[in-house]
């Protein structure tokens, strides 16, 4: 039959009614649109500017200022009035508004049809809420309690109101938790069995230091505004030392690099504590008023360390480390900043350790421009009111179960009775991030119920059951502070939650309006108060006063405030140890198993199948698997690559952008060569990052290796990322 | 049938209706509000006065494919072009062609937000919904078409030339983004109803464009 056959004005107007009736929208003479209203009168359109704060894993944290404009972001700028931000922000700040406004962002909630199968249907948050809260009703039904329903957050968003999600699963009962950090938990330990905790002094004082060691830290990629301190003190005549593994772009603006062999720092500070020792260049009164065990950290340098070992151990000329010692103990103030790099080790937390004793021997505690910088958490005094809730009456279990978040793939399919069904995957990217790859898939292959909640697609959404978008800064207010500076930064609202987007607490609160809708008294979560309430409630006398205000509504127009009296760490000499005093001495270390003094602790050892160390550092166009998927930072570079010594190379017949594989035991990676001196002959290198449509990952060759510590700070071990040992081939 | 031209007054009122309908049509597609037994409806009745260009044919033919397919494939593929979870293979969005950087809400975005408000209108979900959806287009030509045929019916007058409005708009907004976008959803489009779908659009955008010339 013709189609295309005359259609009768009868028929057309048939069609006519039922396209309206599909619609239900009216007729060409009776038309409303459903999408539209009104427009509101106005007579200009306003150019307001907000208070925003970076919540991402850095160091920097910055203080950000947005214009907005017809409720539209235009542009994004560092806040002037926080001095460490100095009006300036990194690239990763600077492409905000892309990430905002991608087409690309997750706008709804959805339903996958099959994880992993890209069948993906929009369901609207009522249905995700139902189907979410009918299975955690059903879970604790079948076993008995919420403890096979796991959550998997951490670092992807720092404002204070994201622990809302820890709240809202302490408010369904017990339930399982990935614990501890993969992040520098080795490094704290080690600091607080020398004094007490981490405080690092204010970096912004960093300008009066006379002598500087960037030890396993590159600030010119990942704390950028701290370069610019560092490079200050610089020009004022303060040496710069930079000591890596890897030529990193810090290393190239030092004043001497020492390429240090991996994971042997504290042989060279051991070397330079002993050189010191011998020397008498130590501070004996300040270690007379202030250390406890100093006599017998010097019986064991005498007894177990020279300088000819540590050069040996270190792969640093003796010559050079009696200089670098003889100089570091010689000009007050020095201070080391130690990198969380180089604590991913399986000794790393004692090589802090020895770092920590090679700056208090020299007396450079607790003064300004000195310090063993690492990190604080001095200024996170808040009330946690979002993340502490008690679990409903009735709840049964006696506390929440500690999944080990760094060796949590393995961990998730071992535990049982009950077994681990359901995860809650916020402010994380596990399938990315995590070591173990090839395991975290079984793991999300052998639950009921995965929810993701992210802003982009991402390995672990596809392998999610429901994703929930969620805002950016931007959409939802909040407080931000930092591990490393002392400023507190206010996060405004600027624009109105793009799509469907909710904020975690928001979402928390619609979880638990929708459980005890089902099951009347199954969830705790308050879900009656405003983002500003909940944002009102973490405040308290503490916070106020070491920031200096009455009321955090002050914020507002007094801009971000600095935590003054922190400024130089333990210049009270008041320690936090039980001794009070800073111990080189420390029986914490020793009921944590460890050797009550820094001592040295052989680094873990190539295998012969494995010869080469595979260094997987912090990459400079993102965080973790943040950033990088940006259009800005995939026009700058969108291939991982594999850095190789050149005699490496040329030794595996490898020229410049050949396709490498990387492997061992447990997978590997193909990605292409760059021939570089900046790393040794002794390592590769791949900088962890996630890659938007790239079959790339360097976690599919990391193993779920502890480091020493971690387990008194943060209740689990580190991660000993950069005990990685893989071979290399041509392909 | 052609469309007829806008200015043979005597059909204007079936001229517009025709419009009306098939960009009311189009824009509940958009918004998901077809499926294939909607889509096969399309092809059973309203087939003849879409026109005869060559990618409607080429859609029509298509479409008839449509009746045996299923519905959850095609919303999956519908999903996987404009919707998400995922980057969008075709984004309804005139921004993510026009911007040089591919963004929404940015000059693109605005432009059409003025649009609207030139007649006197605004999103709903202004400020969340990118004001340049397809939808939302598609919808405010339905406005547009139906002020237009009410002034002409008397009913109102606001002083507004619609019909003026709607060839401006086309012009400088449907037309310039829309062919990327459905040649998008020809390359990847998996099932033939969004395939169809997409041809059947351009092809009326075509004649469209010949009958406001």
């Amino acid at each position: 039959m013709d189609r295309r056959t005359h259609v009768s004005r009868r028929t057309f107007l048939k069609g006519a009614a039922a396209t309206g009736a599909l619609a239900g929208v009216g007729s060409l003479l009776d038309f409303q649109p459903v999408h539209f209203r009104h427009a509101q009168a106005r007579t200009d359109i306003s150019t307001e500017v907000f208070q925003n704060a970076c919540p991402r894993n850095c160091y920097d944290t910055c203080a950000i200022l947005t214009t907005v404009e017809d409720g539209v972001i235009k542009s994004v700028t560092g806040n002037p009035k926080n001095t460490y931000t100095r009006g300036r922000l990194c690239v990763k700040g600077n492409s905000y508004p892309r990430i905002v406004y991608s087409p690309d962002r997750i706008k709804y909630p959805m339903r996958q049809k099959g994880r992993g199968s890209g069948n993906w249907e929009r369901i609207s948050w009522d249905e995700a809420m139902t189907e979410i809260a009918q299975k955690i009703l059903d879970i604790k039904k079948e076993y008995g309690s919420t403890l096979p329903i796991c959550l998997n957050k951490y670092s992807g968003n720092f404002n204070l109101l994201n622990y809302g999600i820890e709240g809202m699963m302490s408010s369904i009962g017990y339930t399982s938790r990935a614990a501890g950090t993969p992040c520098w938990p080795a490094g704290i330990d080690a600091q607080t069995f020398d004094f007490g905790t981490i405080w690092n002094n204010d970096p912004e004082e960093m300008v009066d230091s006379k002598y500087l060691i960037l030890w396993g830290v590159n600030p010119a990629w990942c704390a950028v505004h701290s370069m610019q301190i560092v490079l200050e003190a610089k020009k004022r005549g303060c040496k710069i030392v930079a000591i890596d593994p890897l030529f990193s772009q810090t290393a190239v603006k030092a004043d001497l690099y020492l390429q240090i062999k991996p994971s042997t720092d504290g042989a060279l500070a051991l070397g330079m504590c002993r050189y010191i020792l011998d020397n008498e260049l130590y501070d004996g009164d300040w270690l007379v008023r202030n250390a406890k065990g100093y006599e017998e950290f010097f019986g064991y340098l005498k007894n177990n360390i020279t300088v000819e070992w540590a050069a040996e151990k270190t792969g640093i000329p003796a010559k050079v480390i009696e200089n670098l010692a003889h100089e570091f103990a010689s000009v007050k103030p020095a201070g080391i900043w130690i990198g969380y790099g180089m604590q991913r080790h399986t000794n790393g937390g004692q090589n802090v350790r020895a770092i920590d004793a090679l700056v208090a021997m020299t007396g450079n505690v607790g003064i300004p421009g000195g310090g063993a910088r690492y990190a604080h958490l001095e200024t996170w005094g808040f009330n946690y009111h979002a993340m502490v809730h008690s679990p409903p009456a009735g709840s049964l279990g006696d506390g929440d179960r500690l999944i080990n978040m760094n060796n949590f793939a393995a961990e998730v399919l071992a535990a049982d009775e009950p077994p681990i069904k359901m995860l809650w995957i916020a402010c994380r990217n596990p399938m990315a991030q995590d070591p173990e790859t090839s395991v975290m898939q079984k793991a999300f292959e052998a639950m009921d119920l995965v929810v993701t909640v992210d802003q982009f697609m991402n390995d672990t959404v596809k392998m999610s059951d429901i994703v929930l978008p969620c805002t950016t800064l931007f959409e939802s207010p909040g407080i931000n502070v930092s591990y490393w500076h002392h400023w507190m930064n206010l996060n405004e609202q600027a624009i109105a939650p793009m799509y469907e987007a909710k904020h975690d607490v928001e979402i928390a609160m619609e979880l638990s309006k929708k459980l005890n809708e089902l099951e009347p008294g199954s969830c705790s979560f308050p879900t009656d108060l405003t983002m500003e309430e909940w944002l009102a409630n973490e405040f308290n006398a503490g916070i106020y006063q070491l920031f200096g205000i009455n009321d955090w509504r002050e914020l507002k127009s007094k801009g971000p405030v600095k935590a003054e009296s922190l400024k130089v760490a333990w210049q009270n000499g008041r320690f936090r140890t039980p001794s009070g005093k800073y111990e080189f001495w420390s029986e914490e270390a020793e009921k944590f198993g460890h050797h009550p003094l820094p001592v040295w602790v052989e680094e873990y050892k190539a295998p012969e199948k494995y010869p080469f160390r595979c260094i997987s550092p912090h990459w400079k166009l993102g965080i973790h698997s943040q950033f990088q998927q940006t259009d800005w930072m995939e026009q700058i570079n969108d291939k991982p690559f594999v850095e190789i010594h050149p005699n490496v190379a040329a030794q595996y017949g490898i020229h410049e952008g050949d396709n490498v594989k990387v492997y061992n035991d447990l997978g590997y990676v193909i990605v292409p060569a760059r021939i570089t001196t900046a790393t040794s002959k002794d390592c590769v290198v791949v900088y962890e990052a996630w890659y938007k449509d790239k079959n790339f990952n360097i976690n599919y060759t990391v193993k779920a290796l502890p480091a020493d510590m971690g387990s008194k700070a943060t209740g689990m071990p580190g991660i000993a990322f950069h005990d990685n040992f893989v071979n290399i081939e041509k392909v | 049938m052609r469309l007829m031209p806008l200015d043979q007054k005597s059909n204007l009122l079936d001229d517009l209706e025709k419009r009306f309908q098939t960009y009311l049509f189009f824009s509940q597609y958009y918004a998901g509000k077809a499926d294939p037994p909607i889509l096969s409806w399309f092809y059973h009745e309203m087939d003849s006065f879409l026109g005869e260009h060559p990618l409607i044919i080429q859609g029509l033919d298509l479409l008839h494919e449509v009746q045996g397919e299923d519905s959850t494939a095609f919303r999956y593929d519908f999903n996987r072009l404009f919707v998400g979870p995922g980057k969008l293979l075709a984004p309804p969005y005139e921004s993510a062609y026009l911007n040089q950087d591919g963004l929404v809400m940015q000059e693109e975005t605005l432009s059409v937000r003025k649009y609207y408000r030139t007649a006197g209108l605004e999103i709903s979900a202004l400020g969340r919904e990118p004001d340049d959806h397809i939808v939302f287009q598609l919808e405010f030509i339905c406005y547009l078409l139906s002020q237009e045929a009410q002034a002409l019916n008397g009913v109102e007058d606001d002083h507004i030339n619609y019909l003026e409005l709607y060839r401006k708009f086309f012009a400088e907004h449907l037309m310039i983004w829309v062919p990327k976008h459905t040649r998008d959803v020809q390359v990847h489009s998996q099932t033939s109803a969004c395939k169809a779908m997409g041809l059947l659009l351009e092809g009326f955008l075509e004649t469209e464009k010949q009958a406001l010339n």
